[in-house]
């Protein structure tokens, strides 16, 4: 099953009355949302509040949604709105570009200038998460790591990645597991420090 | 094990994936309902894959807030009649007569999710290690020697060799 | 009217292998001019975001072939041939790898006679005369005729046969690499200083590896390439014997004529990396077979790699 029927059994859980399933597709793709919408709304203290919103009218909107687009196409075009609303709002001009058009604008890299604004605890989180997976993908066995790489890089199937490590599909699941609870477990220092980021 | 709450973990892991089977997916979701472990740990797995992807917004973390938010929410019940099982329609009419619960209404049939049909193969941007990449050298230099483009370009495919080095 | 109608699909078939055997004609004269002319000049080379400009010169004297690849922009480094032997200078890593390759070895694909077996996989149409680096050119195109493969377009001097600049075209029409020549001096002679590397003298300095290649026909059989690629025929394979710290490997060739997939077989080593991988125009594919990494990289499109990749099995052991 790919991306958008997995995505689709978590919109149906909460159109069927589990609003807190709802944060997993929060989780899912607030990152990658707030990525995109940073290309529109620059300044990084108001980028996230877009994109809270967005989730907000996404979820007010969500009893229409029927599951004719894949969930993130749905929820970015929602995003692009709430983003020019808001430039409209601030009496700014919204880019042109069509590239905004699609979700497939990721390529476009305008990550540096985001940085710069940021505040330094923020950018400190960020660099610490970043050193602590890499630091523990280092470490870890190399089938373990050539796993993750594969699943969450490549963005290969078990079965694809099966294939190529020669091995069965329960060995592969497992080794993904494992080498995701050993970076979670280098993790946990950092991600105890905000207890209020649970939900 | 991080979370030490289930020994559901495993199943998470394959479900962000989306590698579990319909079935376990509703009994993990009905776990992550009531597990706060469970949803940290859901929480952790997307975080290590963002940060595997490059991500560069890796202290953005508003879920709690989002979900604070919707407190103020109505819950939805939007039903699905080919698949809700008989259980949910009762729970809707009784709902209807609950203040405070929105029905939002009866939706149409919606048509059946279509299986993906081949698997796309990604297109890798991991760069060479620095061991590994001496020996990718000689052999996409093995490569060019005994490659019949080489015969007919001359030495100039050479450069696909060197410029690999980059 | 039967008789006419028959009449009217032989003259037709005629006049595609009229095509063919002129299109041939053009290659076998590339392929000659390659080998048994004098030139030099500079060509451009451009791979997605990559453009680099690089010098080669080439000389035929006395049965002895020369060539030398001089990257002349970014970090130098230099490929320097001597009939059998290749040597590549990588100034960056301080290393020098030297490759004899084997004498047994011929490759029927070489032959300007074996190019006939191209025209199985490949469709040859001439286009245009264009110039190229103030040369007159006939344009030659290679359309693939499965997506096993991708195509290729020819510039061809219309003088001496010498290729004068080529493009690789994928499975959606783009061109994904190019190599151009702007400046191209055909004939006369070669200084002998134009032929030795740069690097000469500060590579005795650097870390040597002396690769050899031998048939081994044992190993051939060990291994079970199960995949029907069709249009590709498999080469005998060649054990990799590397003087000090590069592993060995074992080597197959699968080639099509035009395209050529390398195939290169190790024992497991500790760090290794696994999946599909592109250099540009090579795509690479990683995969385990029981105890060994198989890295197999080619011209090709990323699925041709994967089918092939994923039939191979050992025998036994």
């Amino acid at each position: 099953m790919g991306d958008r029927e997995a995505d689709q059994i978590l919109v149906e859980r909460v159109q069927q009355g589990d609003k807190q399933a709802f944060g997993l597709l929060v989780s899912k793709y607030q990152r990658k949302l707030v990525r995109l919408l940073s290309r529109l709304v620059r300044d990084p203290a108001e980028v996230e509040d877009v994109a809270q919103e967005t989730f907000i009218k996404a979820y007010r909107a969500l009893p229409g949604f029927r599951g004719e687009s894949a969930f993130y196409t749905w929820l970015y075009r929602i995003g692009i709105n709430a983003a020019k609303n808001y430039l409209a709002a601030k009496g700014r001009r919204t880019p042109t570009s069509s590239e905004f058009d699609s979700e497939e604008a990721e390529g476009f890299d305008d990550s540096e200038q985001l940085r710069d604004n940021n505040s330094p605890e923020r950018i400190l989180m960020s660099k610490q998460i970043a050193n602590t997976v890499n630091a523990a993908m280092d470490r870890l066995p190399e089938d373990l790591r050539n796993a993750i790489s594969m699943r969450e890089i490549d963005g290969m199937s078990y079965e694809e990645i099966a294939q190529i490590m020669d091995c069965p599909i329960g060995t592969v699941r497992s080794r993904i597991f494992r080498a995701r609870e050993a970076i979670a477990e280098k993790l946990k220092p950092l991600l105890d420090l905000a207890p209020d980021k649970r939900w | 094990m991080m979370t030490g709450a289930t020994n559901m973990n495993i199943e998470l892991s394959s479900m962000i994936d989306n590698e579990l089977e319909e079935g376990g997916q509703q009994a993990l979701l009905v776990a992550l309902h009531s597990e706060k472990e469970l949803r940290a740990a859901w929480d952790t797995y997307i975080l290590i894959g963002d940060s595997l992807r490059a991500s560069p917004e890796l202290a953005t973390d508003f879920t709690a807030s989002v979900i604070n938010a919707l407190r103020a929410e109505p819950t939805i019940l939007a039903i699905h009649p080919r698949k809700s099982p008989p259980i949910l329609r009762s729970v809707a009419a009784l709902a209807a007569s609950l203040a405070g619960v929105a029905v939002v209404g009866w939706l149409a049939l919606s048509p059946p999710a279509t299986p993906t049909s081949t698997p796309a193969i990604a297109k890798a941007t991991r760069p060479l290690p620095a061991p590994a990449s001496e020996r990718m050298q000689e052999y996409l230099m093995a490569h060019q020697t005994y490659s019949p483009s080489s015969r007919i370009q001359g030495g100039s495919s050479y450069i696909r060799t060197v410029s690999g080095s980059r | 009217m039967s008789g006419g109608i028959g009449c009217l699909i032989f003259l037709l078939s005629q006049s595609v292998l009229a095509q063919h055997q002129d299109g041939l004609y053009w290659l076998g004269r590339v392929v000659s001019a390659a080998h048994k002319l004098n030139y030099s000049g500079t060509f451009v080379y451009r791979n997605g975001g990559i453009e680099e400009t690089s010098r080669i010169t080439h000389q035929m004297e006395g049965g002895r072939e020369l060539e030398r690849l001089e990257v002349l922009d970014g970090s130098p480094r230099e490929v320097i041939r001597n009939d059998d032997e290749v040597k590549c200078y990588l100034p960056g890593s301080h290393t020098l790898i030297v490759e004899r390759r084997s004498q047994r070895r011929n490759f029927p694909a070489l032959l300007p006679a074996a190019l006939g077996g191209l025209t199985e996989n490949y469709t040859i149409r001439k286009g245009a005369i264009s110039r190229v680096a103030e040369h007159e050119s006939q344009v030659l195109y290679l359309e693939p005729k499965d997506d096993l493969r991708y195509g290729q377009q020819l510039w061809i001097d219309v003088n001496t046969g010498l290729l004068l600049k080529i493009g690789l075209i994928n499975e959606r029409n783009e061109t994904i690499e190019t190599f151009a020549f702007t400046q191209l001096q055909i004939g006369g002679n070669i200084e002998a200083d134009a032929l030795k590397s740069r690097f000469l003298a500060q590579s005795s300095k650097w870390r040597i590896q002396h690769v050899r290649a031998t048939e081994s026909r044992e190993e051939d059989a060990a291994w079970q390439f199960k995949t029907q690629l069709p249009g590709f025929y498999r080469l005998p394979g060649m054990r990799r014997q590397a003087q000090s710290g590069s592993p060995e490997s074992f080597h197959v060739v699968f080639s099509d004529g035009l395209a050529a997939i390398s195939i290169f077989i190790e024992s497991l080593p500790q760090k290794h990396e696994l999946g599909m991988l592109s250099m540009g125009a090579i795509n690479v594919y990683r995969r385990v077979a029981g105890k060994y990494l198989l890295v197999l990289m080619g011209e090709v499109p990323q699925g041709t790699l994967k089918k092939l990749g994923d039939g191979i099995e050992s025998r036994g052991r």
